[in-house]
């Protein structure tokens, strides 16, 4: 009896929160003026970060930020241009994960939410581009 | 006997349906994995230019 | 260290005279050697064959300081010998099993003179001569042309981090000394072309051209040395993270007293191009290498080429990152028996400028004395600056330090043509952070003024308010306001309650607070905001709203007319401009009726609801009617009366916010 109750409450309640399910199932909202200032900003340093990810300086790290890899293939002056580059994008994708845990109305997301990003940042890495593994060793794509 | 079956029942079962709710109620709670992925992929498509969002 | 010396010397005797004696025997072994600071076990000297026309010194362990040689070869194919002289014309010098380096000598056992020369190439020499009596030796060292990549090779651990990968040394050096070591030791050597890296590549340097200068003398009363270098560093650059910078003629002098319980530094300077003179002294115990004493003077610094050199990269994670600083600055730090005592800043005619435009201060003028356990006066001046773009004039603080707690009774900051009264500003740093609280008053801001200065639609009126204590927490990164923060503006009250700033320096503060704002003069309002025009007065709530970086996120906000007795109108064009903004518009059917022959409508109630969530406003009248999608946003009283209603529950929070722009930006209506 207690198995067709214990159905029956959870379909009920499966019901009752359905809506909200569905909502928070099919979107997340990423789309306030916080989170687009930071896309803007992530934007326009990618096109300065985009060649020390492919000539290995960069890497991708398993926690969803960036660090550097390999400064040797940098030349001299423009190392302290990298370690500023990963610094403020490290900064930016801080806040954005922790400006969508917020958007959403979850600010215990945070982690998971770093998690998903850290895995598709690599996921859609391109060919050559540097990452870090479980293990913390570098692995190139 | 029924009587007393019924009365020793009636709060294990109340136990028992606040335990559920609360276990039930998780459930909404549980982190949108799905969703997140999605966002990821809308973002970093966006910050990286992809093609696929150039696209859309 | 004199230990070292005289073992080394003994060895090279040691070595000399059984090679000598050994020659009859063919072969001799020499015992072990051991000193604290070196070490060497089985020697084998042996002649390879009868003719002895090639003799092997081979040293199965050589051990100086750290480094650890084993299997050290010498071998001699071309050499004389005679009664008072070895001389290895052409030999080979085995460090590893697979280096192998050209290598003379010369042992004059008569005359006690030494020679031992490495040649890896042509033009390269290392070389090492000595000489000595019974009572005194020296010992020179002369490098030409050697390259350093050698080094690496020639050190049996793998060599050195961060290693030194090429470039080139001459040095020479003379060392003298008695039978109870060294006494006098002098060093003149200049790198050139010298580059070097550790794996990562965050410690790393390239063409750079040092020379150093060294000199130190044994005063055997005091059992101390006297010591001195010189280092200039007149080309090449060196990336030590986090810093880059070019060598330009810099320089380093340091020179004073090394004993054996401490270290006593005098008359350290260091300079540097472009940015200015550093004087220093101190002294350093030995015995766990702690400082104890130390003073800085520097006069005239550069402060934006050493801010932008040496300090930028060490506030790269801050609010601090990207400024721009210019002007002089003299400095004065003084740390006695392990503590910091006194510490003096003076600005001359410096500017701080964000280039993010967050903050801006002009030509301040500052003598900022800092005493441990006293109390001293700042006294700061500034010309003018800005704060968030609200511009502030000349102002002169004058700040109390009580060690780590800054203190401020009064300061009056004139702010657009007005002034900011600032009171009991009590700042602290405690476990690495700022905690700070002030209360305050503000006097009638034009609002013209600070609406153009902060870049948004032009207001007027006047702002003026009374501030009650704000307080940062460094902690947790918080501006937090206790109690009612209140504004009057468009003739009304505005009561800001439960406000807080998140990261008001971070790259998206975030903002809340709830915002009860009474009889506001709609006059006012919509004239200000060209909206068409609008009599009478409102009050609006704006209750759990959340800024993140300075835009809205979210509110329950709740517009209404106010109590009491006013003229209530509203013209045609506001009217429009109303039904506009669900999306609709009432312009066609205004425009058919007989109301087109009016201007204005009288109006009893006007009532709007906006909850701002996830970027929609779900929107309501004066009262929802539940069950049904329209709301009452204006509804009609007297003659000619009108009423407005709304259908679109929800409106996207940006079409609003574009359709607002577009209908106070136009000045007709905008017709859908």
């Amino acid at each position: 009896m207690n198995r067709v109750f214990c159905r029956f409450l959870l379909l009920l309640i499966v019901l009752l929160f359905l809506p909200h399910a569905v909502y928070a199932g099919a979107n997340l909202e990423v789309n306030t003026p916080a989170i687009t200032s930071l896309k803007q900003s992530m934007q326009g340093r990618h096109i300065q970060l985009v060649n020390y990810y492919e000539n290995g300086a960069v890497g991708f790290t398993k926690d969803g930020l960036l660090a550097l890899r390999d400064a040797n293939v940098v030349p001299l002056a423009k190392r302290q241009v990298v370690n500023g580059l990963i610094s403020a994008e490290n900064q930016d994708r801080n806040l954005l994960y922790r400006e969508i845990a917020r958007a959403n109305k979850h600010p215990e997301w945070e982690k998971e939410i770093r998690a998903t990003f850290s895995q598709r940042w690599i996921k859609l890495a391109k060919t050559g581009w540097w990452y870090q593994g479980a293990g913390g060793s570098w692995s190139q794509k | 006997m029924r009587n007393i079956l019924f009365f020793v029942s009636r709060p294990v079962l109340s136990m028992l349906l606040a335990l559920l709710l609360s276990a039930c109620v998780t459930i909404n709670i549980y982190f949108p994995a799905a969703a997140a992925e999605k966002a990821a992929d809308k973002i970093i498509g966006e910050v990286w230019q992809l093609e696929e969002n150039v696209e859309e | 260290m004199r230990n070292l010396f005289v073992t080394i010397l003994l060895v090279i005797l040691a070595l000399g005279f059984s090679a000598y004696a050994a020659y009859p025997q063919l072969k001799l072994t020499v015992a072990d050697i051991h000193s604290p600071a070196f070490h060497v076990k089985n020697i084998n000297i042996q002649f390879v064959d009868h003719q002895a026309s090639e003799f092997t010194i081979n040293i199965e362990e050589l051990g100086v300081q750290d480094h650890v040689w084993r299997n050290l070869n010498l071998s001699c194919g071309q050499f004389k010998v005679n009664e008072r002289h070895i001389h290895c014309v052409s030999g080979q010098i085995n460090l590893a099993d697979s280096l192998s380096l050209p290598m003379v000598f010369q042992l004059n056992h008569a005359e006690r003179k030494l020679m031992f020369e490495i040649k890896p190439t042509a033009k390269e020499s290392w070389q090492v001569l000595m000489d000595w009596d019974e009572d005194n030796w020296q010992v020179r060292v002369n490098i030409v042309e050697g390259r350093v990549a050698h080094i690496k090779h020639w050190l049996p651990d793998g060599g050195t981090v961060p290693e030194l990968t090429n470039g080139e040394i001459d040095l020479a050096a003379a060392l003298s000394g008695d039978t109870d070591g060294l006494a006098h030791f002098v060093l003149d050597a200049s790198l050139d072309e010298v580059s070097f890296s550790d794996p990562v590549g965050l410690h790393a340097g390239e063409n750079v051209q040092l020379n150093i200068k060294a000199k130190a003398d044994f005063i055997a009363e005091k059992n101390e040395w006297l010591w001195q270098t010189d280092v200039t560093w007149p080309r090449g650059e060196v990336f030590w993270q986090p810093v880059y910078l070019v060598g330009d003629g810099d320089r380093l002098s340091l020179n004073g007293i090394f004993g054996d319980e401490r270290i006593r530094l005098r008359n350290g300077k260091l300079i540097l191009s472009e940015i200015g003179e550093f004087e220093f002294s101190g002294l350093m115990t030995r015995s766990g290498h702690e400082l104890h004493d130390f003073e800085l003077h520097a006069d005239n610094l550069e402060l934006a080429v050493l801010f932008e050199r040496i300090l930028k990269p060490f506030f790269q994670d801050t609010a601090f990152a990207e400024l721009e600083v210019s002007g002089q600055s003299n400095l004065v730090w003084q740390f006695r028996n392990g503590v910091s005592e006194h510490l003096m800043l003076d600005l001359d005619d410096v500017s701080v400028i964000d280039q993010r435009g967050r903050f801006a201060f002009n030509r301040v003028d500052a003598h900022i004395p800092w005493r441990a356990n006293k109390v001293t006066i700042a006294d700061i001046s500034i010309l003018s600056g800005h704060a968030l773009n609200i511009p502030f004039g000349s102002v002169r603080v004058p700040l109390e330090i009580r060690g780590f707690n800054l203190l401020l009774p009064q300061l009056v900051l004139p702010v657009l043509d007005s002034e900011l009264r600032l009171e009991n500003f009590v700042a602290s740093y405690q476990q690495d952070r700022w905690f700070w609280s002030f209360n305050g008053e503000l006097k009638s801001i034009p609002m013209a003024r600070l609406t153009e200065a902060l870049q948004v639609q032009e207001m007027h009126g006047t702002l003026s308010g009374h501030i009650p204590e704000i307080s940062y927490d460094g902690r947790e990164k918080v501006v937090s306001v206790k109690g009612e923060l209140l504004f009057n503006v468009f003739d009304g009250d505005v009561v800001v309650n439960n406000l807080s700033l998140l990261e008001p320096m971070g790259f998206a503060p975030h903002l809340n607070a709830d915002v009860e704002m009474r009889n506001l003069d709609l006059g006012l309002l919509t004239k200000t905001f060209s909206f068409g025009k609008m009599e009478g007065r409102v009050d609006m709530d704006m209750l759990d709203l959340e800024l993140s970086n300075w835009r809205p996120i979210g509110f329950d906000a709740h517009l209404k007319s106010s109590p009491g007795n006013y003229r209530r109108r509203i013209s045609q064009a506001a009217i429009e401009n109303i039904s506009s903004l669900g999306g609709e518009s009432a312009t066609a059917a205004i425009q058919r009726s007989f109301l087109r022959f009016f201007e204005t409508f009288s109006y009893s109630e006007v009532g709007w609801r906006c909850v701002l969530l996830n970027n929609v406003c779900l929107m309501g009248g004066i009262e929802h009617d539940s069950g049904s999608d329209s709301y009452t946003l204006i509804s009609g009283g007297g003659i000619p009366a009108i009423t407005v209603m709304g259908y679109n529950q929800k409106v996207g929070w940006e079409a609003l916010i574009d359709r607002l722009k577009r209908v106070t930006q136009e000045s007709e209506p905008i017709i859908q």
